[in-house]
């Protein structure tokens, strides 16, 4: 790719319009990160039918706005009133809580903000540096590379999200399934369509995901609301300046627990299927194992809440790595970010940066703005956002199933669409209910039509013996991987935290 | 334990149907080509099936059973399913406000501050947005 292409893409990022779509998604994003119970994912679902009309760039930077946004506004919520607004920010309400018990609830919270800032910041400048040439060796690798990559993806996943390799791999297969309803590639044939024609074209994208990861969970939070009026009381402001502020002796004081986080955020980031939960507590425990006072730890000690809020947006940028260059995602995010890309017509993948170079130059450019963006509307925003937290939510529920309906009804032009959304939110509450993972399920669902062409393809290349795969060494690594990995996980050894990873 | 073991069950039958009945049925039968438009499907459906057992076998992972939450949720369910289905015959600024008033009425909110916002000014606004910023049809 030349120098201009690249130096293009990030100047569209300063185009006016692509800054006010990564303005408007970092706003919306630490509002809905302030929520607590609603968070950048549901957000990012309930708009990604909304950028279809948009151009490509402006929409997925407004995504990535959201998801940045999400996660500093995530932290408020778990400071004030010890109740993570992102399942991300749990670790930060360790410490980030008893600081605001202690009436220093703007410290907790702005050191959140530069911390979140720093990490986001270290991982987007390994992205930009590492994907081009990832991508450059992924077009190197043949279709049966590609499905012995898919496989491995998929048992890793399954594997890592959830707390059960069967139920994982049961949701990979689901997913699988429903991506095959529709027109078969190699045949042309209708399947699975049941006399429904609108389903020729497959499953709607947008009305499963938003129906899965967005309905099925305001079903869930709908259900469990006991007491629609219960005040929410956040910890109040000692009015001393010094515990308002974070001082720069106090930031570079945390500089090795913040690069730390990062790069523990970003490593795993980079790995599909571990996510930014995994990172936060990950990044605590180092952080409290090299602290000569680990004994603060829990009880307002600044150098938490950057451990937690550096690892947790180091992902951000990292959990691109996979979708770039190979065109897998490795978390919720980055899945809809994938279907932004497909609504737009785009296929992620490593010829992306072939065919689209100017486009991810310009996501990487709005990616850096949107740090400096977090940053200056973090700053000012914090009265606003600890006001929000108290916002009813019953109206934001409301709200959010609202903008589903007429999102998906718009996508996919007309309520049919909005039918499928609700048979799938339905099925995606009872996958909950039951432990199967939704996030597995959705990724496999994105993934389906692009495994089942690697498939075709690579049965072609073999002739249909399998034995024609010793001519594919690479193949054979990635397959022996996948079931090293699924004999990994069945053996109980799961990495810590990764039970609980959803995010 | 049971409830998973149960949902171990249900899987497994699940994925048999799926293979026995569901997918033969709806797939075609084609002649030549190394895949058939059954291949992944029965791919998935094998896995099911065979994951269903094993959980059964060997129950792992959470459930979260809770009967009156979930029979709250499908009350949700049903009354959003009411909500599309009169969207087919009724304006979006008649279903819209009906529906979000039931549901948070549902949830037990009573203030009327709240209520005026989620039944009135919400479905407006978006209304307004849609229709007459954006210029794009709402049913």
């Amino acid at each position: 790719m030349d120098l201009s292409t690249i130096l293009l893409g990030f100047s569209d990022a300063f185009a006016p319009v692509n800054l006010a779509f990564v303005i408007l998604g970092v706003v919306v994003g630490q509002f809905v990160g302030a929520l607590p119970g609603v968070g950048p994912v549901m957000a990012m679902a309930v708009a990604m039918p909304f950028t279809f009309t948009m151009d490509p760039l402006p929409a997925i930077a407004m995504l990535v706005g959201l998801n940045k946004g999400g996660l500093v506004g995530g932290a408020i919520p778990a400071v004030l009133i010890n109740t993570p607004g992102t399942p991300d920010a749990a670790a930060t309400a360790l410490d980030g809580h008893p600081l605001a018990q202690q009436s220093k609830p703007k410290k907790a919270m702005k050191m959140a903000l530069y911390s979140s800032v720093t990490g986001d910041a270290f991982s987007d400048l390994v992205l930009i540096t590492v994907s081009a040439p990832l991508a450059l060796l992924a077009l190197k690798t043949g279709p049966v590379e590609i499905f012995a990559l898919m496989v491995l993806a998929f048992s890793v996943i399954a594997g890592l999200i959830g707390d059960s390799l069967a139920k994982g791999l049961a949701a990979t297969a689901l997913g699988l399934l429903c991506a095959t309803v529709g027109l078969d590639p190699e045949h042309a044939t209708p399947r699975l369509f049941f006399g429904y024609f609108e389903l020729f074209d497959g499953l709607p994208l947008v009305a499963v995901a938003v129906g899965v990861l967005v309905v099925a969970e305001l079903f869930r939070r709908l259900s469990q609301i006991d007491d629609a009026t219960r005040p929410v009381i956040p910890a109040a402001d000692s009015g001393d300046p010094a515990d308002a502020r974070v001082s720069w002796m106090e930031y570079w004081g945390c500089r090795f627990t913040m690069l730390r986080g990062a790069a523990i955020g970003t490593a795993l980031g980079a790995l599909p299927g571990i996510g930014s939960t995994a990172a936060a507590f990950m990044s605590y425990a180092s952080a409290k194992r090299a602290s000569s006072d680990p004994e603060s730890f829990g009880k307002g000690n600044l150098h938490g809440v950057a451990a937690t809020e550096s690892a947790n947006s180091s992902v951000v940028g990292a959990n691109l790595i996979p979708l770039l260059t190979l065109g897998i995602p490795g978390s919720i995010t980055a899945a809809l970010i994938v279907s932004a890309l497909m609504i737009q017509g785009i296929q992620p993948g490593p010829l992306l940066f072939e065919q689209q170079g100017r486009l991810i130059y310009g996501l990487f450019g709005a990616m850096l703005m949107a740090n400096v963006v977090n940053l200056v509307v973090g700053h000012a925003g914090l009265q606003l956002w600890a006001r929000v937290v108290r916002a009813p939510e019953t109206v934001i529920f409301a709200s959010a199933l609202l903008l589903c309906f007429v999102g998906v009804y718009l996508s996919t032009g007309g309520l049919f669409g909005v039918a499928i959304m609700l048979i799938f939110a339905v099925l995606g509450y009872l996958m909950g209910v039951f432990g199967y993972s939704t996030v597995v399920f959705i990724i496999a669902f994105f993934l389906g039509p692009r495994f089942e062409q690697s498939l075709g393809q690579a049965l072609v290349i073999l002739r249909g013996d399998p034995a024609n795969l010793l001519n594919h060494p690479v193949a054979i690594a990635l397959l022996l991987l996948a079931a090293v990995s699924v004999a990994w996980l069945l053996g109980g050894r799961r990495p810590p935290a990764a039970s609980s990873i959803e995010d | 334990m049971i409830a998973n073991r149960l949902s171990g069950v249900a899987t497994a039958l699940f994925g048999i149907a799926l293979y026995a009945l569901v997918i033969p049925y709806g797939t075609e039968t084609v002649d030549g080509g190394l895949m058939t438009p059954q291949t992944l499907p029965n791919i998935a459906a094998l896995i099911i099936a065979a994951t269903g057992v094993a959980q059964a076998a060997s129950p792992s992972g959470a459930v979260d059973l809770a009967p009156s939450r979930m029979a709250r949720a499908a009350l949700y369910a049903a009354l959003a399913a009411a909500a599309v289905w009169a969207l087919g015959y009724l304006d979006f600024r008649i279903v819209a406000p009906v529906y979000v008033l039931t549901q948070m009425l549902m949830v037990g909110e009573r203030r009327p501050v709240p209520l005026a916002l989620g039944a009135i000014a919400l479905p407006l606004a978006i209304w307004a947005v849609i229709v007459l910023a954006l210029d794009r049809p709402l049913p």
